[in-house]
């Protein structure tokens, strides 16, 4: 019985070593130094991305014979900076990091970005072992195809909305983890005032243009939505009045001075220095937290869903869910060194590059990182902790994407415009008129796209 | 003959060629930009003649930053002059160490606007800024500063006066020094108290310099971009969006590039008005002189 057993196992493992070794044997024959030699420019964003992949850059380098030179820039400058690179036509920009989301369209629009469908299919450029059909998760590949066009090599799958909190605050004013936005609300004043205002109890992003990315979390949880049924864009309904002064509202009155100046990287470094009690921030990972040299709250923080707000809960996991765009490399369109680049896109997006990205707390584009030894190994209790409440908000599937209205090809002058009613709405004004006067000139935007 | 004819366009023409290179081309670029809509796509444009000019007209965004503009050139002028003039009479003195000092009163207008604004935006901090630990030691309630849009555009000006006044200091400075001690010296033999002397001899002996100074300073201030920027990106709610920042946000965020190019087509316009009206004042009070 046991001799029979032994020779089916050595027959199982010749047959998958058989289906494994022309793969491996493909991968190994990919020249990688094809293009030795050649110089690379690229544009990514500070943040966990570029943090994680850094190791990454120099060991491309020094595997492919390919330099590459890259300005790491603030979102916002970094978008900015794009944008007029591809208007000048700049040939000796190659990749970019690209919030598909955001940029996705505008940039396919105006052919400023490579088609990538070519390359994935050329086995002479493509390395077998990056697997686009079986290895990227479906739901990441969609997010960056515009009818089957894919402009980016995705990087991750957006993360679910979270908040974080501090266990020992909590413990210490007596607040249980709020379930509600209310209970949130409630908690973080009371933080606040409890701590002879010491302690802001909540914050996250204010800053107009930035914090429509978390104000789309929110409004979604009180029954709004970006666009109404007709696909037209909206942002003064009820729901929208509701969700914009809970987040005005919440910000002031917890505490949470110039809030309007807050955009990703000061909201990290409000709660990571231990000045909020709870905060919405997505930009916020584990790893962040975990590390003493960045982190003054190292083991006190607490991660859950995003608590429920007033909308119905079916808002949640709306049918048919369409993804969220997320993070890609990109390759511009005008680049000279467009196979060399592609090389580099495909180095990023491997399993190595991914595996370290899933580490650091973010959700990997790539399916193998999530089931390998490595990343089980790597896991604290905390992370586990985190992991579990991103599963949750990761099945999250609100009924609109996005940052603004997902129909607006121009995001940016949306975000501009919905974003000066978050700052009204955090300063204590007119959130009615401020609503209104943004609507007007989003229906002028749909207007002037629609001629 | 000829030859002679020739001569001064022979001498002046490198200036012409460089002048029609780097300043007629630019302008006249901005010109027809301001004159077509690129769209949403910035691949083609239609020409649209005035529509833009015509909307600005209507555009509050951009009626409430002109009166920014003038609000913040105005108020950060006119701050910088007293405070340079100040300055420079107080190193117009002998005392040990003027030298050091001097230089130390020079460092602002030397320092590199982008720093400097991101010095000032640590110091401007409303929970973590030494400004506010200030206002508290002396009891006074603290502020928001740029957080809020109440005191945004007044925070960014004290910024432009700190950065401005060394160059008025100089060059009162200068004027001070060139200065003939006979009409000095005759006031005080006819008994003028401080004053007076400052009111009737220093100040019309220097009228010149510092109108030269306040030119300068005018056209930087209206122009201003890289402090604003870095300190609030115009916010908070537009409240410190002067016409430049606006100008920059719709041709370089928005790529509304036709109806950007307006925008600073009026700015040009504005800084030429002002100027010109600025000399046309200089020439009349030389002539009454």
């Amino acid at each position: 019985m046991s001799k029979t057993r032994s020779v089916f196992t050595l027959i199982l493992l010749l047959m998958l070593l058989a289906v494994a070794l022309p793969v491996q044997g493909q991968s190994e024959d990919f020249n990688w130094r094809q293009f030795e030699g050649t110089e690379i420019r690229g544009i990514m964003i500070q943040g966990p991305w570029i943090n994680s992949a850094q190791a990454h850059i120099d060991a491309f380098e020094e595997a492919t014979g390919i330099s590459v030179t890259l300005d790491i820039l603030p979102e916002a400058e970094a978008w900015d900076k794009m944008r007029v690179e591809m208007q000048a036509q700049n040939q000796n920009l190659d990749v970019f990091f690209n919030q598909t989301s955001t940029l996705g369209l505008e940039f396919l629009s105006n052919a400023w970005v490579e088609p990538l469908n070519d390359y994935i299919a050329d086995p002479a450029k493509t390395n077998a072992e990056f697997d686009w059909e079986n290895d990227f998760l479906q739901y990441s590949k969609d997010g960056v195809s515009f009818d089957g066009v894919v402009v980016a090599i995705p990087t991750d799958r957006n993360l679910g909305p979270m908040m974080f909190y501090r266990k020992d605050l909590l413990e210490e004013y007596g607040v249980e983890v709020p379930t509600t936005l209310e209970e949130l609300r409630e908690a973080a004043i009371k933080i606040w005032e409890d701590s002879g205002n010491t302690i802001p109890g909540i914050v996250y992003r204010g800053s107009g243009n930035s914090a429509t990315s978390h104000y789309a979390h929110v409004m979604h949880e009180f029954g709004a939505a970006w666009e109404d049924a007709d696909g037209h864009p909206t942002v003064n309904t009820p729901e929208h009045i509701a969700a914009f002064k809970w987040y005005g509202d919440t910000l002031r009155e917890a505490g949470s001075v110039g809030a309007t100046a807050f955009a990703f990287p000061e909201t990290v470094n409000a709660f990571l220095t231990g000045n909020a009690a709870f905060t919405l921030e997505l930009g916020i990972n584990p790893s962040n937290v975990s590390n003493s040299d960045t982190s003054s709250v190292v083991g006190l923080v607490g991660y859950t869903v995003i608590p429920r707000g007033p909308g119905p809960e079916e808002n949640r996991y709306t049918e048919p869910c369409r993804p969220l765009r997320p993070f890609g490399i990109s390759i511009s369109a005008f680049s000279q060194k467009k196979d060399a680049a592609w090389l580099f896109v495909q180095w990023m997006t491997g399993f190595d590059a991914q595996l370290d990205y899933l580490k650091a707390g973010r959700v990997a584009a790539r399916s193998t990182p999530w089931s390998s030894t490595e990343f089980e190994e790597s896991l604290s209790e905390d992370d586990r902790e985190y992991w579990q409440a991103q599963q949750v908000a990761s099945g999250f599937c609100y009924p609109t994407l996005g940052h603004a209205p997902p129909s607006l090809r121009d995001q940016g002058r949306a975000r501009d415009i919905i974003g000066q009613v978050i700052e009204t709405a955090i300063l204590g004004g007119d959130v009615e008129a401020a609503a209104a006067m943004a609507q007007e000139e989003l229906d002028m935007l749909w207007a002037r796209q629609q001629n | 003959m000829a030859l002679k004819r020739l001569f001064p366009w022979m001498m002046s023409g490198p200036t012409i060629i460089v002048l029609v290179i780097f300043l007629a081309y630019p302008l006249i670029s901005l010109l027809l930009m301001s004159l077509r809509d690129y769209g949403t796509s910035t691949i083609n444009y239609t020409y649209v003649g005035t529509r833009w000019y015509e909307m600005l007209l209507r555009d509050q965004r951009f009626i409430n930053g002109l009166g920014r503009t003038l609000i913040y050139s105005g108020g950060s002028v006119a701050a910088s002059m007293v405070l340079g003039t100040i300055m420079a009479f107080v190193l117009n003195r002998n005392f040990p160490g003027v030298a050091a000092v001097r230089t130390m009163f020079i460092l602002p207008m030397v320092a590199m606007p982008v720093a400097s604004a991101l010095v000032w935006g640590t110091m401007f901090n409303p929970t973590q800024g030494i400004l506010n630990y200030f206002l508290e030691i002396l009891g006074l309630p603290k502020s928001l500063w740029l957080a809020s849009p109440n005191t945004a555009l007044i925070s960014i000006m004290i910024v432009e006066t700190w950065m401005s006044a060394p160059f008025v200091m100089l060059i009162v400075l200068a004027g001070l020094r060139s200065m003939p001690v006979e009409p000095l010296e005759s006031a005080q033999i006819d008994g003028a108290n401080r004053l007076q002397m400052f009111l009737y001899v220093i100040f019309p002996m220097l009228r010149a310099a510092m109108a030269t100074a306040a030119l300068f300073k005018i056209i930087d201030t209206l122009k201003q971009f890289p402090i604003i920027w870095v300190l609030t990106k115009g916010g908070p709610l537009r409240a410190s969006e002067t016409l430049y920042v606006y100008g920059y946000a719709l041709g370089f965020q928005f790529f509304d590039l036709g109806y950007g190019a307006a925008v600073l087509m009026c700015l040009l316009l504005l800084v030429a008005v002002i100027s010109f009206f600025w000399m046309g004042l200089r020439r009349r009070s030389w002539m009454t002189e």
